[in-house]
């Protein structure tokens, strides 16, 4: 599983989303767009390794911007199909409509209270229980 | 022998008397005498010739002489014509005679040996000769000379008397031929009044004979009193002794005739008065032509026109009370005198063309033309002219009637004049409306007062005009332009503007249209230094026709000035012509400012319109940006402060409780006051298109669907009326009502709210309103609340931001509506109205 996010805090609260999912999977985060670029590359190159289960991506992360990950790994040939859900800030129609074009399975913006921020688990369960 | 040629002698006298006093003819004195001669002496041949008118002397009768002879011979005398004591001339023997040898072939071819002369001669001396003439040589004897010169002097006496007879004779039957043939009644009678001799006329005209009426008197002829008055007449002029004229009237056949009788006694040889002659001429037909004439005469003085007759010549010869009450001149002031005295100055021309017309026998009816009076006034006349002919049928002069027909004229001027005046009134209007569209069209100023310079200098007919008008730049600077006409720029390049000076100051000044024939005679003309008058090497001035060109505003525009070289060449039409086209151009030149105005203001519009739009994208990007580079970090900020809260919340003690919960509900604050900005700036028109037709009323019960638990909450109760359809983006509308209806919940005071909702069309917008019976806005407030983030209350009183009337205010005039507080008073409730465009 795939973290793209440069935010400490939120990093702390998704890793806590994930713990109360259930799921035990291996998180690798990345913390800025070119890290996760090269991951992907990595991935793409070593025939043996697992695709991620699911991508959780950070639209306005450093370097390399989320959406432009998310097109790479889109248009890449081992793990274009691997699920994709947008954590962002960002509520801007613009940024609604790229993640769709580019296949994200689920757009969920942070909120600003802890409470609200722990419903991103339903969303990942959703996504990875009933993949599209 | 001697004895018998005496007796011979004798006889042949005695016979010769009685011859001639029987002879009636001369020829018969001149063959009596011939025979005598012959008796009487031994000649064998005998002549007598006579002297003529002429002296000549010719032959008149004769024996035995031949033609060849006599001829030779005439003319010859012994004698002068006249000779007194002229005595006879022998020639005894021809041949031997030296006086005749120029005759002697001639004599002896007539085979004469010896001739006489003999004169025939009375008191007056030698008027003729006896010839006579012998075969042989002769030896005249003294008797035969003697009874030669005897017979002769018979001859003579003879010849004068029977000369005297026959001139007594001829003189008589003249006389007689002159009183047939005369036309008067001519008559004699003796001192008794009997007739001894009447003419022809007389005969023919009272059926008498000559022979009949001679011993009669005029009784015996005439009634008693026709007969009375003419032998009064007679004595009258016996009683005169001398020639009297006296008027007779007698009976004849076909009435009563005039005659004019001259009477006059008749003296014999002794100088007693033997009778008295009257020569009597009929003047009946002249005394009817008199009478004509004077009826004619006065006919023609009591006429009203003017009737005048001219002679060949065109001099006047007659002339009538009409004539000079027409005229003004009398009768002898103008007889005599030519008739192109009566012409107008432009119609001395005509006459000649007029008398020639005349002259060929043709008549000239009611020409109309221009006369002249005495006075010098001219008048119009309408003449007929008829020649007028002798008793040849030769054309010898004129007839004129000549009547006044200037009251006529002039009321045909009048209304040819008003006639003219409208036709140019008219024209002058259809000018005007075709050259008005045509500058109204024209909305370039600078074309426009090139236009109005040519159209005017064109339609006033100016040699050449200049317009000149003043221009205000961006700067708010004013200068003077000027336009000119027909003539290049050029031309008055080097001449100042013209200035305030006494001519052009009045056009400037807006003082109404200046026209003078001659400007160089006006009185406001070179007045002003330094030229004093036109400047050298100005074109030449005379006509002078100028306007101010005013706008409505009354602001003087500028001067339209026109000039002509030829004085008097501007007329009151072109000063209407002018009226109007300045009229018009002013209209023109304040719509080409309007139009200018216009672009100028539409081009700012824009201007700002890109502003406003720039602005608004400026807005959006801040708001993206706040979006995510502002509330990114706040909400970091709040998310790890709940963070602390869960994990050390309950250990926190005092102040640092406090703190960790300022801090939180200020980033929470902060997120609300970012989140409203937002609103606020996504409260723009959505672009493309203009808004659709949204049902007023479906929105309204969607947003009170959506405050419903506001709504329950508070108990309040909302009420609505008819709600139109409206022109404006349904998600617009709605946060219209949300926040006005929402407002009227949150402020409210003790009561249970109440609020209601209607709306009223009115031009083409509908006005909603929203009222409550909250709490109510101090008036000062009334503008104050739509500012951004303006709140009047506290925020524990009343929650919010302060974001919901400026967001109302943004949409409704994204719309070109308008929010206002109707009515408010604290504690009385408010009233809130706003105004969206209808669908059209």
């Amino acid at each position: 599983m795939l973290l793209v996010e440069d935010n400490a805090t939120d990093i702390f609260v998704i890793t806590e989303v994930l713990e109360s999912c259930g799921l035990n999977l291996r998180l690798r985060i990345s913390r800025d767009g070119r890290e996760a670029l090269r991951y992907l590359q990595d991935l793409e190159e070593d025939h043996s390794s697992k695709c991620p289960v699911l991508v959780l991506m950070d639209l306005n992360v450093p370097k390399v911007e989320g959406i432009e990950v998310l097109r790479q790994l889109r248009h890449g040939s081992r793990c274009k199909r691997t699920p994709v859900i947008v954590v962002t800030s960002s509520d801007a129609e613009r940024d609604r409509a790229a993640a769709r074009g580019l296949g994200a399975e689920a757009y969920f913006q942070k909120p600003a209270t802890l409470t609200a921020y722990m419903e991103l688990a339903q969303l990942i369960k959703s996504v990875l229980h009933f993949p599209k | 022998m001697a004895g018998d040629a005496q007796v011979r002698r004798l006889r042949t006298l005695y016979q010769l008397l009685a011859s001639l006093s029987r002879a009636s003819a001369l020829e018969e004195v001149y063959e009596a005498s011939i025979t005598s001669l012959l008796d009487a002496t031994d000649a064998d041949r005998a002549a007598i010739l006579l002297f003529d008118d002429d002296g000549v002397m010719r032959f008149k009768a004769s024996r035995g002489l031949s033609e060849e002879y006599q001829a030779a011979v005439t003319g010859h005398s012994p004698w002068p014509p006249g000779t007194i004591d002229a005595q006879p001339l022998v020639v005894p023997d021809t041949r031997l005679d030296a006086s005749l040898s120029a005759y002697l072939d001639v004599l002896d071819r007539e085979e004469i040996r010896a001739v006489a002369f003999v004169p025939l001669a009375l008191d007056v001396g030698v008027f003729g000769k006896f010839m006579l003439y012998y075969a042989e040589p002769h030896e005249f004897t003294t008797g035969e000379l003697e009874i030669s010169q005897a017979i002769a002097a018979h001859a003579a006496l003879a010849t004068r008397r029977k000369r005297a007879e026959l001139a007594s004779a001829q003189t008589e039957r003249r006389l007689e031929a002159i009183l047939d043939n005369s036309a008067a009644v001519i008559f004699l009678k003796d001192v008794h009044g009997r007739y001894l001799l009447v003419n022809q006329h007389f005969e023919e005209l009272f059926h008498v004979t000559k022979a009949a009426v001679v011993g009669r008197t005029d009784h015996d002829i005439f009634p008693p009193e026709i007969a009375d008055r003419f032998q009064a007449n007679d004595r009258a002029a016996l009683a005169a002794g001398k020639s009297l004229t006296v008027e007779e009237h007698v009976p004849q056949d076909d009435g009563l005739h005039t005659y004019v009788s001259i009477k006059f006694p008749l003296r014999g040889a002794d100088g007693v008065v033997t009778g008295v002659c009257g020569i009597a001429t009929d003047i009946t037909g002249r005394k009817q032509l008199e009478a004509a004439s004077r009826h004619l005469a006065a006919i023609v003085e009591s006429s009203e026109d003017a009737i005048i007759s001219k002679n060949s010549k065109g001099i006047i010869t007659s002339w009538n009370e009409g004539a000079q009450r027409l005229f003004g001149y009398t009768a002898s002031e103008v007889v005599g005198k030519p008739v192109a005295i009566l012409a107008a100055p432009d119609r001395i021309d005509e006459m000649p063309g007029i008398l020639a017309r005349i002259l060929q026998g043709r008549r000239v009816e009611h020409y109309e033309t221009r006369r002249q009076r005495k006075d010098g006034q001219i008048i119009d006349v309408a003449l007929t002219v008829s020649p007028v002919r002798d008793a040849a049928g030769q054309i010898i002069g004129a007839s004129k009637i000549v009547r006044d027909i200037s009251d006529r004229k002039l009321a045909e001027r009048e209304r040819a004049s008003l006639l003219a005046r409208e036709h140019e009134a008219r024209q002058t209007a259809e000018l005007l409306n075709r050259v008005g569209p045509r500058l109204a069209a024209q909305l370039d100023l600078g074309k426009l007062v090139q236009e109005v310079t040519d159209i005017a200098t064109a339609l006033v007919g100016a040699e050449f005009g200049s317009f000149f008008h003043n221009v205000t730049n961006e700067k708010g600077e004013s200068s003077m332009l000027h336009t000119v006409s027909r003539v290049g720029r050029e031309a008055f390049a080097d001449f100042p503007i013209p200035s305030d000076t006494e001519l052009f100051g009045a056009t400037f000044r807006g003082e109404g249209i200046l026209r003078c024939d001659d400007v160089t005679r006006d009185p406001r003309y070179a007045k002003n230094p330094p030229d004093q008058g036109m400047p050298e090497g100005h074109l030449p001035v005379r006509s002078y026709l100028a306007a101010p060109v005013t706008a409505r505003s009354g602001e003087v525009l500028g001067g339209l000035f026109f000039v002509h070289s030829v004085p008097g060449k501007f007329t009151a039409t072109h000063e209407a012509i002018l009226t109007g086209i300045t009229a018009q151009a002013a209209i023109a030149m304040d719509n080409a400012r309007l139009f200018e105005q216009a672009q100028w203001i539409q081009a700012e519009l824009k201007r700002s319109n890109e502003e406003l739009r720039r602005a608004n994208q400026d807005l959006e990007v801040f708001a993206y940006s706040a979006s995510h580079d502002l509330q990114e970090p706040l909400r970091t900020i709040a998310i790890s402060a709940q963070l602390i809260e869960r994990s050390w919340g309950s250990q926190l003690q005092g102040r640092d409780a406090t703190f960790l919960a300022n801090i939180l509900v200020s980033t929470t604050r902060m997120n609300g006051l970012i989140e409203d900005l937002l609103s606020y700036a996504r409260a723009t028109k959505y672009e493309g298109g203009p808004a659709p037709s949204v049902d007023s009323g479906r929105i309204l019960a969607d947003v009170l669907q959506s405050l419903r638990g506001l709504i329950q909450e508070a108990g309040a109760t909302v009420t609505a009326g008819e709600l139109p359809a409206v022109a404006i983006h349904d998600n617009r509308l709605a946060q219209l009502f949300q926040n006005l209806i929402g407002n009227a919940i949150k402020y409210r005071g003790k009561e249970v709210p109440c609020v209601s909702i209607t709306a009223t069309k009115r031009d083409g917008w509908c006005v909603f309103s929203v009222a409550d019976n909250g709490i109510g806005i101090e008036p000062e407030y009334a503008e104050r609340i739509f500012g951004l983030f303006k709140r009047l209350h506290g925020r524990d009183e009343y929650p919010g931001s302060g974001i919901g009337l400026a967001i109302c205010q943004r949409v409704v005039e994204q719309y070109g509506g308008r929010i206002w507080l109707e009515q408010s008073a604290p504690g009385r409730g408010s009233t809130f109205c706003f105004s969206v465009p209808i669908c059209p």
